[in-house]
């Protein structure tokens, strides 16, 4: 499997594990560790989920707060940071959900391109280009693609966090891909407006 | 750049950097969990002292308002009551029962596994 810069390592899991043992049995310390290892991580998948930068600062925070607390009910020898991405996942669903509930705003699937706050910037940098078509894909899309950056190939852990079936992990990441293809393929301006 | 390939476009994705966290998101974090102060009293005890605090009040306005005799009256009265309480049949059956289940509920285990501890031989 590629090793890539946004992904995280799978042979962390070993030691993720003996972390949150070690926070269990009196050193939370040992769970400052695991949020220096994950914060980026979690909060890259809170923004791009939320597609705001104050929520996603306080799902990150929130993320971890409740992994924190329920520290005990991580089960030996399941993968960190599926937990926690999890938690990050369901917490941003709450906050989705609630923002429909009080406020009249649409948040449609945006499959079309509309502009995020990112795709305000210049093209120009690949890197850029891709972000901006990532943030104007449809939310379920959005997500599955971000751990699928996150978590490498790994669908199993993708549809843990999700809570879906592998099946529809697989059929969600092929039609990002899809979506990405036909985005970025169309000329710059018509990605960015 | 063309992503019309799979491997192409995988491979982007991939090396897409994460997004930057706010400053100060890990320390407010750490401030919430790590070293959050845990708090000294439970809350259980705290309303326990509550009571029996509003308890001595009430007790000491008593002795100071009526007297020792009103004061040995309305202790006199408590305890009967507190006596008669207990010692009715129907009461004695429903202590009885509500000790039994939760002698055999402390049995049950219903709480998650906690994670094993591990100790490294040096």
């Amino acid at each position: 499997m590629l090793e890539m810069p946004g992904m995280i390592s799978s042979g962390s899991s070993v030691e993720d594990q003996e972390l949150v043992s070690r926070a269990l049995g009196g050193e939370p310390e040992a769970f400052g560790i695991l949020v220096e290892r994950y914060d980026r991580a979690v909060y890259h998948l809170a923004y791009r989920t939320m597609r705001d930068v104050e929520e996603a600062r306080d799902v990150a925070q929130e993320a971890f707060f409740k992994a924190f607390r329920s520290l005990r009910t991580f089960k030996p020898g399941a993968k960190f940071s599926t937990w926690v991405f999890s938690i990050t996942y369901h917490a941003c669903c709450d906050r989705l959900a609630r923002r429909k509930r009080y406020s009249n705003e649409e948040f449609p699937e945006r499959a079309d391109g509309a502009p995020g706050p990112e795709s305000q910037a210049i093209a120009g940098d690949e890197a850029r280009r891709l972000r901006a078509a990532i943030e104007a894909l449809p939310e379920k899309y959005r997500t599955v693609i971000t751990l699928y950056h996150l978590q490498g190939k790994q669908y199993d852990e993708i549809a843990s966090v999700l809570g879906i079936p592998i099946g529809t992990v697989k059929t969600h990441i092929f039609r990002a891909k899809e979506h990405l293809r036909k985005l970025l393929s169309e000329p710059t301006a018509e990605v960015y407006e | 750049m063309n992503y019309e390939s799979d491997e192409a476009l995988e491979r982007a994705l991939l090396a897409l950097e994460l997004e930057e966290p706010p400053a100060g998101l890990r320390s407010s974090i750490l401030a919430a969990t790590v070293y959050r102060v845990p708090m000294s009293v439970k809350p259980w005890e705290i309303w326990t002292m509550g009571v029996l605090l509003a308890v001595a009040v009430w007790l000491i306005t008593l002795l100071v308002g009526g007297g020792s005799e009103n004061f040995l009256r309305t202790v006199t009265a408590l305890t009967n009551a507190a006596w008669h309480l207990v010692s009715a049949p129907n009461t004695l059956v429903w202590i009885a029962l509500g000790g039994s289940a939760a002698f055999w509920l402390s049995f049950l285990s219903l709480a998650p596994a906690p994670v094993r501890v591990l100790h490294h031989k040096r």
